[in-house]
Parts: C-alpha cells; structure tokens; sequence
C-alpha cells in the first residue's frame, strides 16, 4: 500500500517526558523492522518503525516538526500511515542480544517478543532513568540490562560499555543512535557473531526511486534494501561517517 | 545467430543501448548513478541540479495514486557546486553523464551550466517539473526560447530540452526549442495531478498539486513524442511509463531515438536488462537489423 490509508488512535501513552506511544484500532502486517510511513497532516511524512505490531503502535521522541505536531494528537485523531517498507529482522542462533539506545528500542520490541523462546539479554541504554521505556515488557522477553549517561539507574555511561562479554553471544541486533551502532559493529566486525542493525536515512518516497537514502558507495537504497542490514552489508560503507541531509548534502556523524 | 546490439548515436555521444535512466530517479549521489549505470543503464540524466541546494518540500512528497504514483518532490539537490564532488565520483564511467539543470532565472541556469560544464557529456533543461515555484517554464515559448539561448552561451555540448505535457502545442514548443539551440527533445516530464484524503478533505501532497508518473502516463508520451517527431529534425528522447520493453518499442515507434526509465524502476533495478533484451528480442523476432529501422514507423499511416 503506497499511499496513506487513515489509521485512528485508540489511546495516547506518555513513556517519558518527550516520548509517547500511539496505539492505534487497525492492524497493519509488518515483520519487525520493517517501517512505516507516518503522515502528519499538514506538517511532514516521516518513516517510523512500529513499536508493536498487533496491535499497532508506534513510538515516538518529540525532536522536529512533524513529532511536535504528533504530541498534539490524541484519542480519535487520525494519522495517515503506508506501509509497511523495507528489509525485516530475522531472528538467528539461540543466544541473542538486544541492544537499543533510547527510543531506538522501539523497532526492537516486536522482536523481543518474537525471539523471547530464546535465551535472550537486552541492554537498554538511555539519558537518564526517566527515558529507560518499555523496562516491564522487555523484562517479560529476557534478561534486562541498563545503562544512563547521567548513572540515574544502572551502568553510568553508554550501553556500548555495559555489555560484560559480546562473544558469548550467537547474535546482535541494534537499532539507535548511529555512533552507538558503529562502536557495537566494530566490537563484532571481526568475530563470528551475526549482527543486524537498524539505520536512519533521510526517507522520502519509501519505494526506492527518489534516491534520497542511498548510501555510499554502492548506492544502496536503504528504503529497499534496508532499513536492517547485517553487518556484512555495512563493511566498508558510509555507515559510521557520514549520511546525507533533504538536499543530498553530506552531513558527518 | 545474427549479430544485433543497440549503440546510438544521439549529438555525437556514443550510447552502448539507448535505455537511459531518466532525471529525478536515483540521480542525487555518484554511487547511485553508478549503481545504474552498473544494472545496465546506456546512459545517466542526473537529478536536476539548481544553484543552491534544495531541501525540498516536506512530506508526503509521493503516493500511489490508481496504479500510477504521483509526486512533488520539490527538485532536493545538493546544489552545483557541492554536486561536482558526486560528479568526479563518475570519471570512470565510460557512458554519457546528462546533467538534467534548472534555475528560477535565466542566470541561474547558466551559472549551473557553467559549473557543471566540465565534468558532464550534456544537458538536459528541465523546462517541465510541475512541483516549483513559477511553474512549467515551457509553458511560454519566450521562456523556452531565452532558456535555452542562455544554457547554450555556457557550453558547446549537446543540450536537450525537457517538455511538460501539460503545455498547449508541445510539438510548437519543441520547434521552438530547436530553434533556440537545443540539439534533442526529452518529452515527458510528469502529467499535473492531485489527490485528496476523504477523511479531512485535505490534499495528501504537501505541495497540494504534483506530478503523475508510471505506466498510466505511456500513451501520453506517445502522443507528445509523435508529435514532436513531425515537427523537429534533431532526435526526440522518449520518457514516460516505461516498465516493459512493449512500452519501449512504442516510444521508439513514435520517433524516439532512445528512451529513458524513471518510476519503472520500482520494479527493480533489473528493468534496464529486461528492456535492452525484450527490445533485442523483439526485432529479431520481426527481423529487424536495429532500432533504427522501427523509428518513426509509426508515421507511415
């Protein structure tokens, strides 16, 4: 479906000072990871990946326009939504780690769900406790670990340094800050641990023809091809460097 | 087997199939250029290119609308100058570059000729997106005259002049194009459209009006293309819903000496294979010796 179906918000949920869930009545199918696209009417189309999939939810970090404009909505308000986009996770080996950096634990959730059979951890790292979201749902999925900057609750610092052993792990997934997913690549790069992370590109028409997604050097559409690639994807890729701004400006990370 | 393949000569540039990729798809950076180029492409029109850079307008910026898509993207581009850095990323490339060029005025167009001059093959003058400020340039032959004039003082390479369907008299326009200095006609850009969301009553594109693209729009290419032929002697590019090799083979049918894929893409990158060999295919089957010998048929009745 390309082309914004009319999706009704059941309930509104504050998660942190900044951060709401939207839960909505319809269903829509997507396989973790994929993305959707959000439109706020009269204000942006931004892509987001569902923090829930049955029921649908998505969750949401106020930082621009178009989330500023989104905090406003509430029960019975409707947002415009196509979907679902892009490359899914795919659940592998027995021995799983779950690594989010604040709000990028959300595309995270439908896959804790999906690999909670398994022997699974998750490392949720944010600013400070009030930010650690979804802490009681993650903990019914496997064994939780926390880290905050400012050391309100659990390791202080980032996730990255609070992971004790990552070789004792069959796999990775990681969806956040781009920084965050580049020092957990480094750290399985050359290990035999599968990895998948979720990365951010500026999306604009969700079907691979505008190109503003592609990245270097290969001219991957990560609208198509990603949004989640393995690791092997991502060697020696723009990934960790750069990415481009609306224009196709390049914009250093 | 008969030996076949497809070169064209279009304005001296050697083109090793006459599929080109058409401005505004994946033509932003080097590395997508060259990933069309590497799936097959004859040749690569880059997204179209202003002086400054361009953010474009916010989203929704495409949406399916009946099977076509429909679009206002708002012309993002990096800018000319920043875009030359994408451009040297393609000095290995060893097919023709068209740096598709557009300017809110008549000196901003050349100035973007005149920075882009030497790392290009050619230009292609988008008088024709429907989704900026001013509108379809084309619209007004005086406007089609002088912008052209202008890009023609910047270079000696082949300029190609981009026409809108939605303009009165396209095949006038092209005459006029010609005159002018342009050395082919690309028609067609988009075809002016909307949609509307029932529950607000809202337009879905936030630039309201837009561009319909994608298979609907193919019989309209042909028309405008058969048209132009008539009435030019410099080669007619066909562009608009090519997402088989029939579509194709039509354009050509038409008059056009090559073609150019834009939302067919869509389908896969693949598409550029699928065209070059349905082509190949279709005038062996027909016994043809090249696409030469069907340009134009079309005007025999």
């Amino acid at each position: 479906m390309d082309r914004p179906d009319n999706f009704r918000i059941k309930r509104v949920e504050q998660e942190a000072p900044d951060i709401k869930r939207f839960v909505f009545d319809e269903v829509i199918d997507a396989e973790p990871g994929q993305f959707l696209m959000i439109w706020v009417k009269g204000v942006d189309e931004i892509p987001m990946s569902p923090s829930s999939i049955d029921p649908l939810e998505i969750t949401v970090r106020r930082v621009g326009e178009a989330t500023k404009s989104m905090f406003k909505l509430e029960e019975g308000d409707y947002l415009g939504i196509r979907g679902p986009y892009g490359s899914s996770f795919s659940v592998n080996g027995e021995k799983i780690l779950i690594v989010g950096g604040g709000v990028g634990i959300a595309p995270l959730l439908p896959l804790a769900k999906e690999a909670r059979d398994h022997d699974l951890s998750i490392g949720l790292g944010a600013l400070n406790s009030d930010e650690l979201i979804y802490l009681d749902e993650l903990e019914g999925y496997g064994d939780v670990f926390v880290s905050t900057e400012d050391g309100s609750s659990g390791y202080e610092g980032y996730i990255t340094e609070a992971i004790e052993e990552i070789n004792k792990y069959d796999s990775l997934y990681a969806c956040g800050p781009e920084p965050m997913l580049y020092n957990l690549f480094k750290q399985v790069r050359e290990t035999d641990i599968y990895a998948e992370f979720s990365l951010h590109r500026y999306i604009k028409c969700g079907v691979g023809i505008c190109g503003s997604c592609c990245m270097d050097p290969d001219g991957t559409r990560l609208c198509v091809d990603g949004p989640i690639f393995s690791k092997e994807e991502l060697v020696d890729t723009e990934f960790g460097e750069y990415r481009r701004d609306s224009s196709g400006r390049k914009e250093y990370i | 087997m008969s030996f076949l393949d497809l070169e064209t000569q279009i304005n001296g540039l050697d083109f090793e199939n006459p599929v080109m990729l058409a401005a505004g798809i994946l033509g932003t950076t080097g590395s997508s250029l060259k990933n069309v180029s590497n799936h097959g492409a004859g040749g690569l029109v880059t997204k179209t290119i202003t002086k400054p850079p361009k953010k474009g307008h916010n989203g929704p910026v495409l949406l399916e609308a009946n099977s076509s898509y429909l679009n206002a993207m708002g012309l993002p581009n990096p800018g000319a100058s920043e875009f030359i850095e994408e451009l040297k990323d393609l000095k290995d490339i060893k097919k023709p570059i068209i740096a598709s060029v557009s300017g809110e005025k008549i000196e901003e167009l050349k100035e973007v000729v005149s920075l882009l001059n030497d790392y290009v093959d050619g230009f292609e003058v988008n008088l024709s997106c429907p989704n900026v400020e001013g509108g379809i340039i084309c619209k007004e032959s005086s406007l089609v005259e002088s912008y052209i004039i202008g890009a023609r003082k910047e270079t000696n390479k082949p300029i190609w002049a981009k026409l809108s369907p939605d303009i009165e008299e396209i095949d006038k326009k092209a005459k006029v194009a010609e005159k002018s200095g342009a050395n082919a006609i690309v028609a067609i850009n988009t075809v002016e459209g909307m949609e509307i969301d029932i529950k607000s009553g809202r337009p879905i594109l936030s630039n309201k009006k837009g561009g319909i693209s994608g298979e609907a729009i193919n019989p309209i290419a042909l028309k405008c293309v058969y048209d132009i032929y008539k009435a030019v002697e410099i080669p007619v590019i066909g562009v608009g819903g090519v997402y088989n090799w029939e579509n194709a083979i039509k354009l050509i049918m038409a008059g056009s000496s090559a073609i150019q894929i834009g939302s067919g893409i869509s389908k896969g990158l693949n598409i550029f294979e699928e065209v070059k060999k349905g082509i190949i295919e279709f005038l062996k089957k027909e016994g043809f010796n090249s696409i030469d010998e069907i340009k134009g048929i079309s005007h025999r009745y």
